[in-house]
Order: C-alpha cells, then structure tokens, then sequence
C-alpha cells in the first residue's frame, strides 16, 4: 500500500511539474486596471520626495550662504587690520621724534588712532575737550618704561592681579610720570600696557579699568562691569560719541585667562592694543578714540552652547486614505476613533555660532506620542504571508492580534475590542538654522529647520472582551510604519541671560510634516505638532 | 524594451534582476512581460489548488497583484519562481480558509491497485485528466495533498499553516491518496474498454 501511495505521489508531481496553462486575457486586464490605481499613489510619493529634496537643498543653500558671507566678513576683518597695521609702520616714521612728555604721547597716539580708524572717527570738539582735559593734568598718563614684547607684559601682569586691584581702584586723578621717547608704536602699545601695570600698582589711575572680552569666562569681574560692556558691545552701531560716554576701560584685542595672563588673538591685533575711553562722571579724561578695537571684538560671542529642554507637545495629524483594501479601512473612521493623549519631546542641543548672529543648531531628541483608540470592531484579515488574523487598523498602521484559546477565525470574522492605545517613540536629529536678536539679558531668537525621527519602537496594546475575561494584545510591530520620517521646524525663542555661562530659553516650536509617518497601510499619516520648550543652555 | 524569453534564460543571463527593478519603477511594459513570463507555471499552481478555472484565474489575479505590491520585499536572493510561487500558494490557502471543511468524511473502499508506471497513467490519461482527479477532491483533501506532494510541506508545517492537527493531516492526505488512486484505476479501466471496444 505504501509503495502504491507513492506512486500516487509520484505521478502527479511529474504530470504537473512540466505542465503549463494558460488564463484568460481578464486576468491581466484586472491587474492592469488595479495597477493603475496604485501608480496614482505612487505619483503622490514621488512628489513628497522632491518636497523632501527641495526643502534639503534650500536649507543646504541658506546655510552656505551664512557660511560664505561669514568667511567674507572675516576677511574684510583681516584686511582692515592689515590696513591698519601697515599705517601704523608708515606712521612709524613720523613717530620717530621724541616724546617729550605724557601729553604728547596722548596727543599722537589720538591722532594716530583717529586717522587709522575712518569709521571711528572722533568727532573734533571731542579732540579738543581731551586736549583741555590733558592741559589741566586730569589726563591719566603713561608709564614711559618700555617693554619690549608682550610676553613680558604677560610675565608681569601675574595670576588674578589685574581685574581685583582694577575693581578696586578709587576714582581719583592720577598722574603718571613722564614717557622717555619711543620710537616705534609698537613700543608704545608695549608702553601703554606697562603703564597699565604700574597705575594699578600705584592705584592712581582713576577709575576702572577692564580688558575687553570679559565675557569669556573671567570670574572676578563684576556684574557693574560685564553689564557695562555688554551695553557697549550691544550699542556698537551708535556715533562713536556716544561710546565715549560709556564705561571707562581699557579695550584689548585679547583674552584675559583664569591666571591673569594677557592672551593677544593674533598678531595683527597686537597693534590694536590701547584705547582708553573717558570716565562718564567725566574724572577720566583721556580719549584716545575707541578705534577699530571695540568694533571688532563687539558681537563676539560663544562659538558652542549647550541646551537641555523638555517640551509638552500638542499633536495634530492629517490623514488620507493611501492603501484602503476593506471597509474599515477608511480614515474618517480614524479620525473619529483616535485622540492623542500625550506627547512630549526632550533632547539635548548643541548651537554653534557661525556668524556674528547666526547659530546653527543640532543635537539629538527623544519623543514619545500616545495615541488612545476608542472601542471598534476589528476583522479578520489575511496578513502578508496568508494566514489569517484579526487585524487593528490605526492612523501608524496595522497589526495583527492573535487569540490564542479562541479557534482560528476565517477571513471577514469580526470581534469587538476594549479601549486601545499605540505608542510611538522617536529619536530625532534636528538641523536649525537661527538668528539671535539681543537686547540687554533678554534675545529673541527665530530659527527654522529639518529634523530626521528614527522610530525607535512603535506599540499597539489592546483588549479584547472574552467569555473568561479582558484579554490584552500588545504588539511590537506595526505594519507600514515607517522607520524613518523627517519633519521641518519653525521656532521663536525668548532666552535670558542668567549670567555669562547660563541662559533660560523658551522655545515655542511649530513642527510640521515633511513625509508622512507611515506607507503601504490604510491611511498615510502626516503628523504635525505645537511644542512649548522649556530649557537650560549653557555656554562654553 | 524588455524581451521575453523563458524564465530559466532570463535567470541565467541575469535579466530577471532588471526585468524586476523595470516593475519597482513602475514600468507597466517590465510588469507585463513579468507577467507572461510566470504565468503558465503559476496558473498551474492556482487550477491545482481550486476546482474550476474561474476560481483560479481568481487566485493568480490576487497573486499577481500582491507580487507587484511587495516586490520590493523581494531580496533578489533564492528562486524568484518559488518566491512567487509561494505568493500563489498563500493566496489559495487564504480563499480556502474562506470556504473551508477540512473534516469532510469520505468512505474510502479498499483498492486494488493496478501496477502500472507513471509515464504509462500519463500517456493514457493525460495531465488535464489526472488535474481533474485533484480539483474533484474536497477542499481540504485538495489543500493538503497539494502541499504535501507538490509543495513538499510537512504534516507540522500543514498543520501550522492550516491551523489543524499534525493527525488531521495525515488522515486528510491518506484519504485524498486513496480517492485519487481509486479514480486513477476506474479512468484506466475505462480507457482500456475503450481501446477493447474500438
């Protein structure tokens, strides 16, 4: 019996494995017109990516722009103060003379500055009220000791010595020995610096004096002085008058580091040096212009920031019927059945400054979205290998339950579940580009940008009502759910200066959807959503 | 333009790799001549697995679609005939499921069994007559011995796919060998009186 069976066996397979027929003409034509209906969403695909590829080479675009126009500005930078240094080595050789005593020294060192810097011309009744200042002996003078390099300046100024015994000065008229002649204006600058020294020393130069760039991190400074340059930096496009009017402090092209040494930028800049800038209760008076010192330096400010930020979301999601293949796939029934329950964002960004007040901003973000379903009738449904399973539709997609006591259903077999709920969780990588209006401790700050959301897990839980009681079905998989979306933002922050280092923002953030959420399911899901960010950035 | 030839040609010569990435860009020309490619062999399967053509025209139509819908599942690894096959094969188990008995009770007599050789039956009775034999068998006799003998499942894997016992099955492929074999014989006696009577 056996060997018949299988004879059995063998003479079907080898009838059939050869054998071939042919259908009717219908049957192409059926998928024909069924392919036509699906290359409609397939066109409708196509444009979200060149929605996709155009809003990339726009932001692509912007951002070259800001860079270029950055590396432009900082060029023109350097070539002033190429300018400004080669005036300087043909003033050299008018500046040869002998210096007889302070008030000459002042005096050239005004008209050198004057001439070097256009745009920062002193105005003449300003030159002449600095020359009465300066006849009257209310001119701070300048140590005549000469010092050869600024390395030697650095040795001197030693750890922490200049900003306490600065802050702590009196406001009393000084007067400062004679200046032996200096023959080069790099001299001068050195002897500018050394007189800097020896008035703190003496504590007879009046009023305070500052090295510029206190805003990088310099802790014994105090809030009168850094709230006065923020003021100066911040006024920078005002008449130059009106910076003489300001804060008295000494502008430096440098870095003042935690030990107290001086760190000039770069070479060029140590021809900048010196500047000195009346008191405005008028004690000080020696004006030698501001020049192109402040200019440069104003604006400057942190190259990275780090922002921490937790945001409530409000989620809004616009759904259209992509793949619908039964009766409950439609999306009013979607609409009706799902609310959003929660969502949040949290992340951690870092912003780099690109130009004067351009920041370009990413990081990483981690988001959830609880969505609640309402009580429904799912149905019995093949899935993608055949078999047959109660398949829930929500606005991600799909997922098949399964019952295990209950006998396999046949396909269209329906049941009814209880309240449902489909978590989807993201990481996010943003990209923003924004611009910082600032005013006092307070800047605004709009950005716009794209976001990439890498879908970390995507949960249905449901439960279904039994003869032996509530069965829960979660299920970590849900069909059509893209594993990758990309959204693009709009923002308008507000942040506050609590002091150099940390700022508090407030970032609300509109997100809107690039390419929806989801493809091959019954609706396609674009998700939308308000967030209200609030956070801790800090400065580096 | 893609060119049609045979299925085994065009897998040699690579040509079915872009003849499958001319209908993932959607090439209706590429999809058609897929299509006629396949279509003999996978419209066998589906008349294997129905008991009349329109039932199989049915399955292939599905079948079809469903190809061209995932096929950008496909991994371009193994046989793209069986992986369409199997296509083919899900979409008949899924109309079964819908009209399923796969506890249909047959009394089976037993049968004498005319020793005879595979290639002798076919000459005699042809391949649409031994079709027939199987599209006569009850849904469920059908299924089974379809992917028993000719899909090359297991009883654990039948009984899986179908969502009945290992034992089921093995008593539904029983039953549907014997019926067939009974069938077999009573065709041969009656080609042979017909070759007597001429």
């Amino acid at each position: 019996m056996s060997k018949d069976l299988h004879n059995i066996d063998d003479l079907f397979k080898k009838a059939f494995e050869e054998h071939e027929e042919l259908p009717s003409d219908q049957v192409w034509e059926n998928i024909d017109k069924s392919l036509d209906k699906r290359k409609v969403v397939s066109i409708a695909k196509k444009y979200n990516k060149l929605k996709w590829a155009a809003t990339v080479l726009l932001l692509f675009s912007v951002g070259m722009a800001m860079y270029t126009l950055h590396i432009h500005n900082k060029n023109n930078e350097l070539v002033k103060q190429n300018n400004t240094e080669s005036k300087f080595k043909s003033k050299r050789s008018e500046t040869t003379n002998t210096l007889k005593d302070d008030s000459n020294l002042t005096t050239m060192n005004n008209a050198i500055i004057a001439k070097e810097s256009p745009e920062n011309r002193l105005d003449n009744k300003q030159n002449v009220a600095d020359q009465k200042n300066i006849k009257t002996g209310k001119t701070p003078l300048i140590e005549k000791n000469k010092i050869n390099n600024i390395s030697a300046i650095k040795r001197e100024v030693g750890e922490g010595q200049l900003s306490n015994t600065v802050n702590k000065q009196p406001k009393t008229e000084s007067h400062v020995p004679s200046n032996k002649i200096k023959n080069s204006v790099q001299d001068k600058v050195d002897t500018k610096l050394e007189a800097i020294k020896e008035e703190r020393k003496s504590s007879q130069m009046p009023g305070k004096f500052k090295i510029q760039l206190i805003e990088t991190g310099d802790n014994k400074t105090t809030s009168e002085d850094k709230k006065s340059l923020e003021n100066l930096n911040q006024e920078s496009d005002l008449p130059e008058e009106k910076y003489l009017n300001k804060v008295p402090f000494i502008v430096m092209q440098g870095e003042l580091t935690e030990s107290g040494n001086i760190e000039p930028f770069s070479p060029i800049l140590k021809m900048d040096l010196v500047a000195n800038v009346p008191l405005k209760n008028g004690v000080s008076n020696n004006t030698t212009a501001i020049s192109k010192t402040i200019h440069l330096s104003k604006g400057k400010t942190s190259s990275f920031s780090l922002t921490a930020f937790f945001s409530p979301d409000f989620v809004s999601s616009d759904l259209k019927n992509d793949q619908p293949r039964f009766r409950e796939d439609d999306r009013n029934k979607f609409e009706q059945e799902e609310s959003f329950k929660f969502s949040s964002t949290v992340g951690l960004l870092v912003d780099y400054g690109i130009a004067k007040r351009w920041k370009l901003e990413s990081g990483i973000t981690y988001s959830t979205r609880v969505t609640d379903i309402q009580p429904k009738t799912i149905y019995a449904r093949p899935d993608n290998n055949g078999n047959i399973n109660y398949r829930f539709n929500c606005s991600a997609g799909y997922s098949f339950v399964t019952l295990d006591a209950a006998p396999p259903p046949v396909s269209g077999d329906s049941i009814m579940t209880l309240p449902s709920t489909n978590t989807l969780h993201y990481i996010g990588v943003p990209l923003v580009i924004k611009y910082v209006f600032t005013n006092g401790r307070f800047s605004l700050v709009p950005g716009l940008g794209i976001a990439a959301n890498f879908l970390t897990q995507g949960k249905l839980q449901t439960s279904i009502a039994t003869s032996t009681g509530n069965k829960t079905s979660t299920s970590n998989n849900i069909e059509g759910l893209k594993s990758t979306y990309f959204n693009g933002s709009a923002s308008m922050g507000a942040q506050y200066k609590l002091n150099n280092s940390v700022e508090f923002t407030f970032v609300p953030t509109m997100r809107f959807a690039l390419s929806s959420i989801n493809r091959n399911a019954p609706v396609k899901t674009n998700e939308s959503s308000f967030g209200l960010a609030g956070g801790v950035m800090v400065n580096f | 333009m893609y060119k049609a030839s045979t299925l085994q040609e065009l897998e040699s010569l690579e040509q079915l790799d872009r003849l499958i990435e001319g209908c993932l860009n959607g090439n209706r020309q590429a999809q058609n001549d897929l299509y006629k490619l396949l279509v003999p062999k996978m419209f066998m399967v589906c008349l294997r697995y129905s008991n009349n053509r329109n039932d199989a025209e049915e399955i292939l139509q599905e079948g079809f679609i469903r190809v061209f819908e995932f096929l950008h599942q496909y991994k371009f690894s193994g046989s793209f005939e069986g992986w369409v096959r199997k296509i083919m094969v899900n979409c008949a188990l899924q109309k079964f499921r819908s009209k399923s008995n796969m506890h249909a009770v047959v009394d089976i007599e037993a049968i004498a069994v005319e020793q005879k050789s595979s290639e002798d039956i076919i000459a005699h009775l042809g391949t649409k007559e031994l079709l027939r034999m199987v599209q006569q068998l009850s849904p469920g006799y059908r299924t089974i011995f379809n992917l028993y003998v000719l899909e090359g499942m297991k009883h654990r894997e039948i009984a899986e796919q179908l969502g009945i016992s290992e034992g089921t099955s093995k008593s539904n492929l029983s039953d549907a060998r014997a019926i067939l074999q009974r069938a077999v014989n009573a065709s041969m006696k009656s080609a042979k009186q017909n070759v007597n009577e001429i």
